[in-house]
């Protein structure tokens, strides 16, 4: 029901097991890892994207565990264990910096993009147009392949010394301030990370425009299908201003160029526009297929179909379009002109609009319905939530008179980790949850999961609300010390962590049961509400689906 | 099963428009990047 046409009974969709069985002709090697199977190649996204959050995860934890208190903690013994030894505060503080690039890095390129768009929309994409595959099935193997030489890059610099950068690869400190192979290799994984998402959106894009079933029209198409369809144009106009740019930051580290270096007639403020140009977009990257997922989440558990839902699918197109004109937000303190601020405070307000359409949609979608609170509802109905309150810090750090005290302080960390952390990371569990039954054939511990998401929201919401309040009394971000007076706040904020940290452990307890002794799951264990052709085939469904068209009215 | 020959007709006629689309989408890929480079050794003063 997540749009105005499809009802479950106005498409014939084929159960074709013939080929069922070509999983048992391949081995484990040839499976797992010549993969050209979009359901096979979506799971091995979703195991990626699990391992890169536990160690993003751990990360935070380190990072939550030495701000617990004033002073620096820990530091100088975790600096201990790499090459060289402990070797005083600047080397401590250099950790710091390693410890918050790796975060960022990780959760944004190798856990939240690879689980949703590599994930989900391997998935489900193909399934929900009626496709049998992707349009590029080797293509969208090299895609998944690339991530692992990315990864191991990035996890390998910190012992060469380590990438202290910040995500955002700032010059001059990634030009000549930091020397050695560890920025170099952070680039190199963000090139084929880049490389590896350019493929996938140009995979996802062709798929969605040629491979649809015949009568799955463009405004019939579910979602989060649209969700993905303008995220992949996202993906595919950013990603190479990113790849020119840290292109550049290479040339100027090894190669004698100045791009970024005013000695040689260039400007480190460039590479911010140039990044930011990628970054922005970046955002909704990350978010767009949030938005698609609670929107089939929201719908199923209220079996309505979605309110609005052409405005639904163009506020998506109207936020990605809008975000590629607002960069500039994210350098209010770089100089630029009161005229330059006006614009892109006005515009960057603007996407409120497209936002605000979509959070009263799924709330009207909502009203009246017949709600269930399944797990997957519970999730979808936190991102609203946490989405919302990240949204209005948003609209308040758009200003960009206010941006100039609040720049770099914890009240834009708690900014982004509500829309991030919060919004991209609910979507994730909503949908996990929500496909579960589907992808595996078995269904999850309902028990299990809404006390994960309970113990989750709690923890979160404790650690990241404090910090809202130390932006406001001016706690600089990446910076691991800070005052007495800022003390009691960060002590309640790493509580959080480990409150999070439990509500994980339940996640995982709940996934390792579910898989190894949770009930069979039908072919539609939502019921009337999902409506959507992936519930009418089985679950998990057949190696090769819709071999023969399925018919759409 | 075997799949009928009307959906292979139309699956062999997705994957050529497929191919040729994805080219283009590649070509757009290449351009924006050599644009951005271009464009900045442009504005650098010589």
């Amino acid at each position: 029901m997540t749009d105005t046409a499809l009802t479950p009974s106005a498409f014939e969709a084929h159960h074709d097991d013939a080929h069922a069985h070509d999983t048992h002709e391949m081995s484990f090697f040839a499976r797992w890892f010549m993969s050209t199977n979009h359901k096979d190649i979506g799971t091995l996204y979703l195991i990626f994207a699990i391992v890169a959050g536990i160690i993003g995860g751990g990360i935070s934890g380190l990072m939550r565990a030495e701000l617990a208190q004033p002073g620096i903690q820990y530091l100088g013994y975790w600096a201990s264990f790499l090459p060289g030894g402990e070797q005083g505060l600047d080397h401590s503080l250099h950790l710091w910096n390693v410890l918050i690039t790796a975060h960022g890095i990780i959760m944004v390129f190798f856990m939240v993009m690879p689980a949703m768009i590599g994930g989900f929309g391997n998935w489900f994409v193909p399934i929900m147009i009626g496709a049998p595959d992707m349009a590029f099935p080797r293509m969208n193997n090299i895609s998944f392949w690339l991530l692992i030489p990315a990864f191991t890059l990035l996890l390998a610099s910190p012992f060469f010394g380590g990438a202290g950068n910040g995500w955002t690869l700032y010059a001059p400190l990634s030009t000549y301030g930091e020397p050695g192979p560890s920025t170099d290799m952070a680039i190199l994984a963000l090139h084929l990370a880049g490389a590896s998402s350019i493929l996938g959106a140009i995979n996802f894009i062709t798929t969605i425009f040629n491979m649809r079933a015949p009568g799955m029209t463009l405004h019939k198409m579910p979602l989060f299908v649209w969700s993905v369809l303008v995220t992949a144009f996202l993906l595919l106009l950013s990603l190479p201003v990113l790849a020119a740019a840290i292109t550049m930051l290479l040339t100027d580290r090894n190669f004698g160029t100045t791009f970024f270096d005013p000695a040689g007639g260039g400007d480190p403020i460039l590479y911010q526009h140039l990044f930011w140009f990628f970054g922005h977009p970046e955002v909704y990257i990350m978010i767009l297929p949030g938005f698609g997922i609670v929107s089939q989440v929201i719908s199923t558990f209220s079996k309505k179909p979605v309110f609005g839902y052409l405005g639904m699918a163009y506020a998506m197109v109207a936020i990605g379009v809008v975000g590629f004109v607002v960069w500039a937000h994210h350098m209010f303190t770089t100089g630029l002109s009161v005229n330059t601020k006006m614009y892109f405070t006005a515009a960057t307000m603007v996407i409120a609009v497209p936002t605000g359409i979509k959070i009263f949609s799924w709330i009207a979608t909502m009203w009246g319905g017949s709600l269930t609170f399944k797990t997957p509802m519970l999730w979808a109905i936190g991102f609203i939530f946490m989405f919302t309150v990240g949204g209005v810090t948003g609209v308040v750090l758009a200003n960009g008179g206010i941006d100039d005290y609040m720049q770099d302080s914890y009240y834009v960390v708690a900014h982004f980790h509500y829309v991030l952390s919060l919004g991209a990371v609910f979507s994730l569990f909503s949908g996990f949850y929500y496909w579960f039954p589907k992808m595996t054939g078995k269904m999850y511990n309902e028990f299990l999961g809404q006390l994960h998401y309970w113990v989750f929201f709690a923890g979160v919401n404790l650690l990241f609300f404090p910090m809202h309040f130390l932006g406001l009394q001016n706690m600089q971000r990446r910076v691991p010390d800070y005052t007495d007076g800022l003390a009691h706040w960060n002590w309640v904020a790493s509580i959080g962590y480990a409150v999070m940290a439990v509500g994980m452990g339940v996640f995982f307890v709940n996934l390792i049961w579910s898989l190894l002794a949770g009930k069979k799951a039908g072919d539609n264990p939502w019921g009337e509400g999902a409506t959507t052709l992936e519930w009418t085939l089985s679950s998990p469904p057949p190696y090769h689906q819709f071999e023969t068209l399925p018919k759409i009215d | 099963m075997t799949p009928d020959p009307h959906s292979d007709l139309v699956r062999k006629r997705q994957r050529s428009r497929a191919t040729a689309l994805a080219l283009l989408l590649g070509a757009f890929v290449v351009l924006v990047f050599a644009i951005s480079i271009a464009k900045i050794q442009a504005g650098m003063p010589h």
